[in-house]
């Protein structure tokens, strides 16, 4: 059976198998009778902690641990019936296991570690165990279970496998179908004009020739002539090459972007977690334009260099083989030179940029927080800190120049030596001392193409970090475009033109990394227009269920039911059209008041916007604005205050009118007297929606019909606020109480 | 103060013994590479804080003894012996390398550089969140030497 992608990526990488072994499926019968293999999982330490081949087998009825060894295997099962729990231990790079059973007062059924690359699946096994879940399944879901939680941090590191250098280069040479007539001009040209670069040197040859044998000057006249030709035609293939290629270069970047920008917009908020800013907006930017430099100019470059190189030697061999043969020869080494070069510039180019990483580090952190740097008055520290790290640079760029500066002027002394060379051998037959002769005119031709060896060489060896480059720019690339929305929409997707805004969760779960599980089995209704308080510590889960709610992810069991409908089965466009929501941390974008408000509804009136805003209080602020509501925000809205920019976005939900309305934490980053005007502004916008919200000061959600205490993921209590309050020993009682007191101890 | 007491649970755990009786509690070590074996947090399954040991001094000398075998146990690395190759690749850097536990191949991201510690060995997180300690350059063999040169600071 063919392997999967995370099948491949597992053998590539991990060095362990990328399935339970046939081996030990065959004995699993004579193991544990028949029953289903549910999941497995490699515990690769053994109690000494050496690496050990183990696997951990979990049945319909039993859980197998297995020991392979070079002579044989060591079998343990336990029914499941009589595991009681599983004592985790976490340790810096590893973990332990102690399987319990009924009994608690005796030791553990079985003590297994493990390092933390199997704890993903092996916590795939802890989490049917605990929840007793199905215990029948198809294997072919055990092996899938097991490649995808294996693979998984490979796969978010790099989304493709090693050994398909050629594959990306193909790939990312169809972008250039669009323009074949552009590829065969620019490449056609680039042929004849190097082709053309050939003739000079032979016709001066010619030239000095015929001086020297006292030629007509018509017949040397005509020489000049074909010199003109030859540099006029030149000329041309020069411009035609290189203005083809290079706008042909230049919309192949930008079909890429488009694409890339485009697919990123469909990619769901996992990837953007996953991956830095910087990093994606590099592939859109840098990545591209190196993409084009390599297809405007890195392909025809390598090839044309090729064939010049083929071209000079064909063209002196036919000249004069001796001599020929003087400077084709060494060719060979001086091209191994440029490999060994280059992997010795490579090592100490690593060095430099291990350095140079140093000093970039120091200055993302301190620029940032230059705040800080002087409220704790640490110039100087910081300073001397960069200070060290330029010094490094230095040092290490130092022995980078060190060593190129040796090289290439070694490298053209190799030159003027086979140049010596040549003059060595040619000038006995120059002067008739030795036969055959040669001409003065063969001789400059020679000596005119020996010069030209050089620059073609020099391509050819940088064509494998040129290639490296534009390859790993490719991939990079590729990797957005072969990144699948991890929220795959259908195709007959329900639209509802108008919710209710009844909304069902039925035993949901979530994790977000497949381990660590963010909402535990969670069920709860909230009916149209009714307001619900989602209360809880931090961490317990509360942004996690909007997240849900407005399906950024999917939860990993259950279901979420918009009016009655599965929230899967909504066309999402629709759907998010009619959810509002004001979030703690408002995203502004760069641009006027005007468009902020209406961002999403470009055809919005004037005076609706201006409506929005004075339901939201933000009418007062913005007209008194130089250019009221034409007035350009700076990035992210830096130029106003916090308060401005969240009523700002209170007045894009209110214009929007959401029919779902989730408030998270709207009012926690700001002062007394903005926080009731951003309530005020609130209870313009809640009235006739349904309306979750999330609160910090739990005197604000006073006016909400119900609220729903949340505690490590699960939902503990709901309630309204004064029977929530009742509750003596209650999460919320407790919660409320101790913000009380902190109000408290400040008022005093 | 009474002295903090250590024992082990029948089902292998470390506990503390409490006024409640004994619970049990793993170990948060605040400073494993600064100050190895010292400050020392006890937690419960809960996660709570039960006990802050600045040092295993102040533990009777069974409860020392329990405790350093825990701390061996929880604080173990692969300690890198020898490195077979390092090789860059789109977005990772791998490494075939046999370490004290066995031979390893395993992947970083190119950006994660090892970490120089102050005993002057070095800290290696692979992409699953495995630590891998080299303890010295020299200690290295030249092979090895040679293609971990590049990437220390």
């Amino acid at each position: 059976m063919p392997l999967s992608l995370n099948q491949r990526l597992i053998e590539s990488y991990t060095s362990q198998p990328s399935r339970l072994p046939d081996q030990i499926r065959k004995n699993l019968t004579e193991i544990w009778g028949e029953q289903d293999l549910v999941l497995y999982a490699m515990a690769d330490l053994d109690a000494e902690l050496h690496l050990q081949e183990q696997w951990v087998v979990l049945g319909s009825r039993d859980l197998c641990f297995i020991r392979m060894e070079s002579s044989a295997e060591t079998r343990c099962k336990i029914p499941r019936s009589e595991i009681s729990t599983i004592h985790e231990t976490a340790d810096i790079s590893g973990y332990r296991w102690r399987i319990m059973g009924k009994d608690k007062t005796r030791p553990p059924l079985i003590e297994i570690h493990f390092s933390r690359r199997q704890q993903r699946c092996l916590e795939n096994i802890r989490l049917m165990l605990e929840a007793d879940a199905p215990s029948t399944t198809d294997s072919e879901l055990a092996d899938r279970a097991y490649s995808s939680s294996l693979s998984e941090p490979i796969r978010d590191a790099q989304a493709t496998i090693r050994g398909d250098q050629k594959a990306v280069i193909w790939r990312l040479l169809t972008y250039l179908k669009p323009y074949k007539k552009d590829v065969w001009i620019g490449g056609m040209a680039a042929v004849f004009l190097t082709a053309l670069s050939l003739v000079p040197p032979r016709i001066s040859g010619l030239l000095i020739d015929g001086i020297e044998s006292r030629t007509s000057t018509n017949a040397l006249w005509k020489y000049i002539g074909f010199l003109t030709g030859a540099y006029i035609l030149h000329t041309f293939f020069v411009w035609v090459r290189l203005s083809r290629m290079a706008y042909m270069g230049e919309r192949v970047a930008h079909d890429i972007r488009t694409q890339v920008y485009a697919h990123l917009q469909t990619l769901s908020l996992r990837f953007f977690t996953r991956k830095q800013t910087g990093s994606i907006i590099s592939r859109c930017s840098s990545d591209t334009d190196r993409l084009w430099d390599f297809i405007a100019f890195g392909v025809i470059e390598v090839a044309l260099s090729v064939l010049m190189l083929l071209g000079l030697g064909t063209v002196l061999m036919m000249l004069d083989w001796r001599l020929g043969l003087l400077l084709t020869l060494p060719v060979p080494f001086i091209l191994f030179s440029f490999v060994v070069h280059g992997r010795k510039m490579q090592h100490i180019y690593l060095k430099a940029f291990r350095k140079w990483s140093d000093l970039t580090s120091v200055l993302s952190g301190t620029i940032p927080g230059i705040r800080v740097v002087k409220a704790f008055h640490q110039e100087e520290r910081e300073t001397k800190r960069f200070l060290h790290c330029n010094d490094d640079c230095l040092h290490s760029f130092t022995q980078v120049h060190k060593v190129w500066t040796k090289f290439w002027p070694s490298l053209t002394f190799c030159f003027h030596v086979i140049t010596l060379a040549v003059y060595f051998f040619a000038l006995p037959r120059l002067t008739g001392e030795a036969v055959p002769a040669i001409s003065i005119g063969t001789f400059v031709t020679f000596l005119l193409y020996a010069g030209m060896f050089m620059q073609p060489l020099q391509t050819i060896g940088q064509m494998t970090r040129m290639m490296n480059r534009a390859v790993s720019s490719a991939h990079r690339i590729f990797e957005i475009l072969d990144t699948e929305p991890h929220i795959p929409e259908n195709v007959n997707q329900l639209k509802i033109p108008r919710l209710d805004g009844k909304i069902q969760f039925e035993n949901v779960r979530f994790s977000y990394d497949g381990v660590r599980q963010v909402i535990k089995d969670i069920s709860f209704e909230l009916q149209p227009g009714e307001m619900v308080g989602l209360v809880g510590p931090s961490g317990a889960g509360k942004s996690t269920l909007i997240q849900l709610m407005v399906r950024f992810y999917d939860p990993s069991a259950g279901r979420i039911l918009i009016d009655g409908h599965e929230l899967r089965e909504l066309d999402m466009g629709s759907y998010r059209t009619q959810v509002g929501m004001v979030l703690q941390e408002p995203y502004l974008f760069h641009g006027s008041i005007r468009e902020n408000i209406a961002y999403g509804m470009e055809d919005a009136s004037p005076g609706s916007i201006v409506e929005a805003a004075r339901a939201a209080h933000a009418h007062e602020f913005i007209c008194k604005l130089p250019q009221a509501y034409e007035t350009v925000i700076g990035e992210r809205g830096q130029t106003l205050s916090g308060g401005e920019r969240q009523r700002i976005s209170i007045a894009r939900a209110i214009l929007h009118n959401p029919r779902i309305l989730i408030l998270d934490e709207a009012t926690s980053n700001v002062d007394t007297e903005t926080e009731r005007k951003i309530q005020d502004a609130l209870d313009q916008l809640i009235s006739g929606r349904t309306v979750i919200a999330i609160a910090h000061r739990l005197s604000t959600l006073r006016r909400a019909d119900r609220l729903l205490v949340l505690k490590d993921g699960k939902l503990v209590e709901s309630g309204s606020h004064e029977e929530l309050l009742k509750k003596e020993a209650g999460v919320f009682k407790g919660l409320y109480d101790m913000q009380q007191e902190l109000h408290q101890t400040f008022v005093i | 103060m009474s002295k903090p007491t250590l024992i082990h649970l029948p089902d292998g755990q470390l506990a503390l013994q409490t006024e409640h009786g004994p619970e049990a509690v793993q170990i948060s070590p605040c400073f494993p590479w600064t100050a190895p074996g010292k400050f020392l947090s006890l937690r419960n399954s809960e996660g709570e804080e039960l006990c802050f040991l600045e040092s295993p001094e102040v533990l009777d000398e069974a409860s020392r003894k329990l405790l350093e075998q825990e701390i061996a146990q929880s604080t173990g690395t692969f300690l890198i012996t020898s490195i077979q190759t390092l090789k860059k690749e789109i977005e990772l850097r791998c490494w075939e390398v046999t370490t004290s536990r066995g031979p390893r191949s395993f992947q970083t991201e190119l950006d994660e550089w090892p970490r120089a510690l102050p005993d002057g060995s070095f800290l290696i997180e692979d992409l699953f969140g495995d630590l891998y300690v080299i303890s010295s350059l020299d200690k290295l063999d030249p092979v090895s030497a040679k293609l971990f040169w590049p990437l220390i600071g």
